[in-house]
């Protein structure tokens, strides 16, 4: 007796919470909206669209004060060394700017998982790959702001203006000196030369499934030798390969610090390396590199909205591309921006043939499962 | 009236005042229940279809439903379910108490993994029903078994040495006459109080291909630290200390009249060892074993800085969810890691719930000294000799290369890498707020969890007891991934607080905590209580007089693990910091892995310092030497 009695209480505190809190429910409402004219958009932008002697492109942005905070995730460099362009930001827009450091997959999946509550406003950097797989789920907004009409039709934007490019990455070879004079060896020039035997246990490059920057070179490679004979390539540089870490940028600051002979990695991301003071020597694939176009997109559902457009413009200012090519070593991607000296541009180097990052970003699925299956396995 | 109202209720019989006080309580719980009911499910209006007609603009709207009505169906099921016992039922405190436990854990605990499981379960992101498409898959992958079984080898391998390593160390430091104990015990478990991902970093600063000792003294060109090797060693620093602990206080717990009644007896020194002490202490070490096998197969940042692409499940776990961008995937070879854990955290809770070992008693004795033949004397001293020297060797590197320009090429002192620590204080700022407040939640919730474990009886005491232990065998980086999906659903929107890391810190260190509770309760004899109330004390007067010191110690000891551990993580961190919540060894991960090995040196040794200075301020706080603030079991 005593249980029933009991099961009775609780099935009446069961039913008693959930009427409870149906009532709480607000009933649907149809509201009409009266509007008394055709409201025609004129957001008028102002640009000074400067054009310099040598076909310089130059955006000047005229700032309006917008305050509140801008949170941007990914932050390809360094968040200290871009704290001059957060001030600047802010002296501008009264806006202040928190960069949280993250891979690009973290960034994706973050997003993915704050979906239905933001956290972040912009997704700054990071190769296109990444917006191309955001802007397939739904997950970033399109703006077509001042960058994007500057940028010309192509790989460097998406058309719809879910993303933009603004700056590029090319691969390179990171060398130590002093661990080449102990294997008495060149730092190597091409594909080619890295097969050379001489460098056996010297190489290091990330494992296309852990970093963005190896599939570059893995998308990079099948574009330029075609598929096949790409994986036929990776297996015989397998053979020198010291190890496949898990960073994109380690083999950089690996070969750097004189761990290994040869790291391949972005440019970029060499340069800063060079940039503390190590000995490390750089050169390009004669047969041509591959390179990344990094994006600037859009959080779907940014709390701070305007302020991220603004920022969207903002870094194609001259100020922003100027500093970021002089601190970060990205290459602008606005044609004709005068590189800082010492800074690798375009002109450079030799560029992979119809090599489209936009277009590989959407075999990356099947061509790491390859590469996992024939070259990772082995490991 | 009040007074009518008040005679009336001294009028009551026992059972109905006991009624009445049930009745009040279930009448606020309700009104809690409606409350969180109306924040977790909220009816939001959206915009249906907007049709023009003329300059005429209608906008339907619709009703959604957003919430998690599981989520509420939990909550209200752990307050339901304590009330069917009757026993639970009879004491208002004791109802309370288990109703805000279990529904803390099924919140905080059970939800988040639920989570990660439904998601190895689905097909794709969002995507609805059930299926093993994702096992299939993992199947398919020839690196899954690779991964797997390397995990495995190098989980037994590590626990083994860093167990035989742990115990004899542990002997040494309690049972020998060795000089300078006390500096040996604080060298050998300073390795706490750093992420563990420091060890390796520093392994590689001194024994690396570039490192100060292999390339620079001893011009070494064919070692390699990178591999299986490099992630054994700098787990067998960081896991060590724990055996340490645990095999130091079963050592000085051990009753020395039964090792003496054996010798009296004319048992041969080796004859006592072999049927009485080992006896005596092989469920710790057994213990010890499965917590470091965890420890070792759930690790993150040393398979990622030292691992030199070998294959881990933790590591490809990580980079199936985060770099792959495919959590399905990740969310079953996480299942994969899951279970051998989960297989050594049963056997260890089965040994410990055994109660067989550790005759505990009052007050910290230090052990006794026992004669030993010279060879063995000789060959403990230098075991426990060079592991302290080891120790100074690795933090020692940590500190004069985060002086130095640029470790390895540049030698000339320099505060630059200091002076780049200033762009770091506002993480640390939050890592201290986030590792505080966890600490004293966790410490909270382990008291009181304690209290009902080894105080009160009543049905389901094991299933709490269970899920309160169970984060121990759940990887750092399964849990922020559950966190992040459990979370970040509307209307509450918690992912990025840091009410949520705190949270999350506090009830994944907690089976710790709690077991140091737990420990410190048994401890305490209801006797002494009993006396205090029958002198006349009153409940409150006696909780405060003789519980709450005795608790006092355990609380401690708790919270100062939740800190030091919150400090050095790693693995959930990366998930759960978010912009204005961003996470010091995050931070600090990252400029070891892109940075100069000075600048990475000096993020670890300011943590370090950090660390040691909070322990300081607590240690004068609670008046506990410098050593006991380690002792967590």
């Amino acid at each position: 007796m005593k249980a029933s009695k009991w099961m009775r209480f609780i099935a009446v505190f069961v039913i008693a919470t959930a009427i409870l809190s149906a009532c709480a429910t607000p009933t649907p409402e149809v509201r009409e909206v009266i509007v008394t004219q055709e409201v025609i958009v004129t957001q008028e932008v102002i640009v000074t669209q400067e054009v310099f002697v040598t076909e310089e492109v130059i955006v000047e942005v005229t700032p309006q004060p917008i305050g509140g905070e801008l949170i941007l995730y990914a932050c390809l460099f360094d968040p200290d060394k871009l704290e001059v362009l957060f001030q600047m930001f802010k002296a501008q827009y009264g806006v202040d700017v928190t960069c949280l450091e993250m891979s690009s997959g973290e960034a994706l999946e973050r997003i993915r998982a704050e979906s239905e509550n933001p956290q972040g406003d912009v997704l700054f950097g990071t190769t296109n790959l990444s917006h191309v797989n955001l802007a397939a789920g739904g997950l970033t907004e399109p703006y077509k702001g001042i960058g994007w009409n500057a940028l010309p039709d192509g790989a460097t934007k998406d058309p719809d203006g879910y993303w933009t490019g603004f700056y590029y990455g090319v691969i390179g070879f990171a060398c130590s000196p002093e661990r080449l004079e102990a294997i008495s060896a060149e730092c190597p020039t091409s594909w080619a030369d890295l097969l050379d035997p001489i460098y056996k246990g010297e190489i290091v490059i990330a494992a296309p499934a852990a970093s963005g920057t190896s599939y570059t070179v893995l998308g990079g490679l099948v574009q330029l030798m075609g598929e096949d004979p790409a994986f036929e390539y990776y297996l015989k540089l397998n053979e020198n390969i010291a190890q496949y870490v898990e960073s994109g940028s380690a083999p950089a600051k690996m070969a750097a610090a004189g761990e290994y002979a040869i790291g391949i990695a972005f440019a970029h991301d060499i340069q800063v390396q060079m940039d503390k003071g190590l000995p490390v020597q750089m050169n390009f694939p004669s047969e041509g590199t591959s390179f990344e176009i990094g994006g600037i997109s859009i959080i779907k559902g940014a709390k701070n909205l305007e302020a991220a457009q603004a920022w969207v413009d903002f870094v194609f200012g001259s100020a922003f591309q100027r500093y970021h090519n002089d601190v970060a070593h990205r290459i602008p991607i606005l044609a004709g921006v005068k590189l800082a000296e010492g800074t690798v541009g375009l002109e450079d180097v030799v560029l992979i043939d119809g090599y489209d990052p936009t277009f590989y970003a959407g075999l990356r699925d099947d061509l790491i499962a390859r590469w996992d299956a024939e070259i990772g396995i082995t490991r | 009236m009040p007074k009518n109202l008040l005679s009336s209720l001294g009028e009551l019989t026992a059972q109905q005042k006991q009624r009445l006080i049930l009745f009040c309580v279930l009448i606020v719980e309700l009104a809690v229940v409606i409350y969180i009911g109306m924040k977790l499910i909220q009816v939001k209006a959206v915009v249906d279809r907007v049709e023009v007609a003329g300059n005429l603009e209608t906008t339907h709207y619709r009703n959604e439903l957003v919430g998690d009505p599981p989520l509420l169906i939990l909550i209200i099921l752990s307050v339901i379910v304590p009330l069917a016992s009757r026993r639970i039922r009879r004491e208002p405190i004791l109802l309370i108490a288990v109703q805000a436990v279990v529904v803390g854990l099924t919140v905080f605990v059970l939800w988040p993994l639920a989570q990660v499981f439904i998601e190895a379960f689905k097909t794709g992101y969002n995507a609805k029903g059930f299926s093993f498409v994702q096992f299939k898959r993992l199947l398919e992958k020839p690196s899954v078994w690779k991964a797997f079984s390397n995990t495995m080898v190098l989980g037994i391998t590590t626990s083994f040495l860093a167990t035989v390593l742990g115990t004899l160390i542990a002997y040494t430091l309690t049972m020998t006459s060795l000089p300078g104990k006390k500096w040996l015990r604080i060298l050998t478990i300073l390795p706490l109080v750093s992420p563990p991902f420091a060890v390796s970093f520093a392994f590689l600063m001194l024994f690396g291909r570039r490192g100060l000792i292999t390339w620079d003294l001893l011009h070494i060109t064919g070692w390699n630290i990178y591999g299986p090797q490099g992630i054994i060693l700098a787990q067998l620093i960081s896991d060590t200390p724990l055996v340490i602990l645990i095999l130091s206080s079963v050592f000085t717990s051990i009753n020395r009249s039964l090792e003496e009644a054996a010798e009296d007896l004319g048992g041969t020194p080796f004859h006592v060892l072999r049927t009485v002490t080992f006896p005596l202490v092989t469920p710790a070490i057994l213990t010890a074993a499965l917590l470091t096998f965890i420890s070792s197969i759930s690790d993150f940042g040393n398979p990622m800085l030292i691992g030199g692409g070998f294959q881990m499940l933790a590591t490809q776990a990580y980079i199936q969810m985060i770099e792959m961008y495919d959590l399905q995937l990740g969310a079953a070879l996480a299942m994969l890691l899951v279970i051998p854990a989960f297989i050594a955290f049963l056997i260890q809770h089965w040994i410990t719930n055994r109660k067989s070992y550790v005759t505990v008693t009052s007050g910290a004795q230090t052990g006794y000294i026992r004669k030993q033949p010279t060879w063995i004397k000789g060959f403990l001293y230098s075991l426990t000799g060079f592991m302290a020297f080891l120790t100074i060797l690795l933090y020692g590197s940590i500190f004069v290369g985060a002086a130095v320009n640029a470790w390895g090429f540049d030698h000339t002192l320099t505060t630059r890498n200091v002076r780049g620590l200033i762009t770091a204080l506002p993480q640390i700022k939050n890592s201290l707020i986030v590792s505080i407040g966890s600490g004293i939640v966790g410490g909270i919730i382990g008291i009181v969890i304690a209290w009902l474990v080894s105080r009160k009886k009543f049905p389901g005491k094991g299933a709490i007891d269970f899920s309160a232990t169970v984060m121990y065998a759940i990887p750092g980086t399964v849990v922020g991934i559950g966190y992040i999906i459990a979370f970040n659903a509307a209307p509450y929107f918690w992912t990025g607080t840091f009410f949520i890391i705190i949270i999350a810190y506090a009830f994944r260190r907690l089976p710790v905590g709690l077991r140091t509770s737990v420990a410190a309760q048994k401890q305490i004899d209801p006797t002494l209580e009993e006396a205090s109330l029958d002198l006349g004390a009153s409940r409150i007067r006696t909780f405060g007089k003789i519980t709450f010191p005795l608790l006092n110690r355990a609380f401690f000891a708790g919270v100062i693990y939740i800190f030091i551990r919150s400090m050095t993580d790693l693995s959930s961190a990366v998930f759960l910091n978010a912009g204005n919540t961003q996470l010091y060894t995050v931070r600090m991960f990252r400029v070891m892995i892109t940075g100069t090995p000075s600048e990475g040196a000096a993020f670890a040794g300011f943590l370090i310092i950090i660390i040691l200075i909070a322990l300081g301020i607590l240690s004068k706080l609670t008046g506990k030497s410098f050593v006991d603030m380690f002792r967590v079991s």
